[in-house]
């Protein structure tokens, strides 16, 4: 099931919100409700590989049990092991196993035996979120989970099941069992994910047919301004998207009684390479740090090897094909030549040669992981940098252009912090008086009415909606 | 356990009341949907719309059930022809869809859509 869909938000939620909050008495029946609930939105669209997820989190409950009561022994360590092998191998498989076969078939000239397997939903996601449980049960950093229903709801939790943020069981272990339902925080949720939802179904999907319209076509016939509004649009789709998504998710969590940590930070205000990934996907490289630098021996030996290891693997988790782990090589080669002196001196110039710098670096990579295909990648990049016989405008480019000024404004707007300084000075406002205040808490109920409004019509009429996150 | 920043909603009964205008307005459209007559036809769109689909273990496990079953709930859904008014409106602000204006290239006046197939102007120029 996806968030941004009639089905979700008109038969889904009204029936959770009923069952959770006015049907359930205490907390494990809130707790139970929630699971059943998860089960359904994740097997919605794909009952098969509901079964897969179930496995995998229990895997993981018995690794865990056996390093509880094997302390300090051999046996825990090869539970750890174990454990972590199993789930991680789901994922290869599913994930990873045609990408391997078909390159080793090729290097030896034989025909490739492929699974052609589909993608189970979020196991991407929910792969890692059970590995964190594990791990930190092994470190005795959280105690180990004694009801597999608990544990379960840990990994299928429907808000964050999809396409994250990445939440660490030690994050939300006391929140499982023992939350505070706040009027407050519930209210806040619910803006924050019809804000969400009308940045994914309005900002994200524009951007995304512009995006599509550009960089689909014939590469020889295109423009180079239209190869740059074309990876401009993907540039802010897939921030839109994404971020969007994890708006929706810590929105839900929020009224559900849950805190997610957040996942975005204005990555695109950043000023230098490594404080753009400080700020984008904020989950997931906090998840390769804490998992895997860290452990592989961080800063202290071999660091120039570890992260190579990182960054690779942050590539090829976004997806199985050799633009991603290019993509991944390519922020290795930026966050080590920054490490080495660029930073220092980008530090030194003024901020906005950092912002340009920045910015810049970071569409050329999104460049890298928009084609899958490597003729195209390679066809696209003479085009941008106005190398090939291509034309500097084409015939449409003004004219589409033009016809989305309006849209480029808004999410050129929407991607600096501007929503972040009007909250704070409406905040100001309110706290001068408590008529002041009543006002202000009337305007969030306007606003509550007219984001409903604009995201349910956005719903029916829209008929282009991906969510680029899952195909993680 | 975690505490909360301080929200920038000042009360608790407006708090609620957020969430209450979500959760009833939802709900109301579920129920008018459940028990409002079955439409068939779009006159506006001027198609025929999704009806009903009947489940079968392989359209269950397959994902088509659900695939029809979006469409139809959406395709019948309260309201619909005004939400899709509004829509138009959203896509006339962001993205100016009516051609023409000074600035704006008409690829042939004398043309229509359909003299195009349904193709783009991208794929008209490319032949």
């Amino acid at each position: 099931m996806v968030f941004s869909s009639l089905a979700f938000v008109y038969i889904f939620l009204p029936i959770c919100f009923l069952l959770y909050f006015f049907i359930a008495r205490d907390i494990k029946q809130r707790n139970i409700i929630l699971l059943v609930m998860s089960l359904i939105f994740y097997a919605w669209g794909e009952p098969k590989w509901i079964i897969l997820m179930v496995i995998s989190t229990l895997v993981e409950f018995i690794g865990a049990k056996i390093i509880d009561e094997n302390r300090g022994t051999t046996k825990a360590k090869v539970a750890l092991g174990v454990s972590v092998a199993t789930s991680l191998s789901f994922l290869f498989i599913f994930k990873y196993f045609d990408f391997f076969a078909f390159n080793f078939a090729n290097i030896f000239g034989l025909t490739p035996k492929l699974l052609e397997l589909t993608l189970p939903i979020g196991i991407s996601f929910y792969t890692f979120q059970t590995i964190t449980y594990i791990v930190d049960v092994y470190k005795e950093k959280v105690p180990v989970q004694k009801s597999f229903a608990t544990l379960l709801l840990y990994v299928s939790m429907f808000p964050q099941l999809i396409a994250g943020p990445i939440v660490k069981y030690s994050d939300i272990e006391e929140q499982l069992n023992n939350r505070k339902y706040h009027p407050k925080a519930v209210g806040e949720g619910v803006i924050r994910f019809l804000v969400g939802l009308a940045k994914k179904i309005i900002l994200a999907n524009i951007a995304g047919e512009m995006a599509t319209k550009f960089l689909d076509g014939d590469l020889e016939t295109l423009s180079f301004l239209g190869a740059w509004i074309g990876i401009i649009s993907y540039t802010l789709q897939i921030y839109f998207d994404f971020s969007a998504y994890s708006d929706m998710a810590i929105g839900l969590g929020k009224i559900f009684g849950f805190t997610y940590p957040e996942n975005f930070n204005y990555p695109y205000i950043a000023t230098t390479i490594s404080d753009f990934w400080k700020r984008w996907h904020i989950s997931l490289t906090t998840f390769f740090r804490e998992y895997l630098y860290i452990p592989l021996g961080g800063n202290r030996k071999h660091h120039v090897l570890n992260l190579l290891i990182v960054w690779v693997l942050t590539g090829f988790w976004h997806g199985s094909a050799w633009n991603f782990i290019l993509w991944g090589l390519y922020y290795y080669v930026l966050v080590c030549l920054e490490r080495l002196f660029l930073g220092r001196i980008i530090e030194n110039l003024p901020s906005f040669v950092g912002h340009f710098y920045t910015m810049f670096l970071v569409i050329i990579g999104w460049v890298f992981f928009y084609f899958e295909d490597m003729d195209r990648l390679r066809a696209f990049f003479p085009v941008l940098f106005g190398f090939g016989a291509n034309s500097f405008i084409g015939v449409t480019d003004r004219a589409v252009f033009l016809n989305h000024i309006i849209f480029f404004i808004i999410a050129i707007l929407a991607v600096t912090p501007i929503s972040k300084v009007i909250k704070k000075k409406f905040v100001e406002f309110k706290s001068k008086s408590n008529t002041t205040e009543t006002i202000g808490d009337v305007s969030l109920v306007l606003l509550t009415l007219f984001m409903l409004f604009i995201d349910t019509a956005a719903m029916v009429g829209s008929t282009f909606n991906p969510f680029l996150y899952f195909r993680f | 356990m975690h505490r909360l920043k301080k929200s920038y909603i000042h009360s608790n009964t407006f708090a609620m009341v957020i969430f209450f205008i979500f959760f009833v307005i939802i709900s109301i459209f579920l129920i008018i949907s459940i028990f409002a007559p079955e439409k068939t036809v779009s006159e506006r769109e001027n198609r025929t719309l999704q009806e009903f689909p009947t489940p079968s273990i392989s359209t269950v496990f397959n994902g088509t059930f659900i695939k029809d079953f979006e469409n139809h709930y959406s395709d019948t859904f309260p309201l619909r022809n005004f939400f899709l008014d509004v829509n138009d409106g959203i896509k006339k602000i962001t993205s100016q869809l009516s051609i023409g204006g000074d600035d704006i290239v008409i690829y042939d006046a004398n043309k229509t859509g359909d003299d195009f197939g349904g193709e783009s102007l991208e794929d008209v120029e490319k032949r």
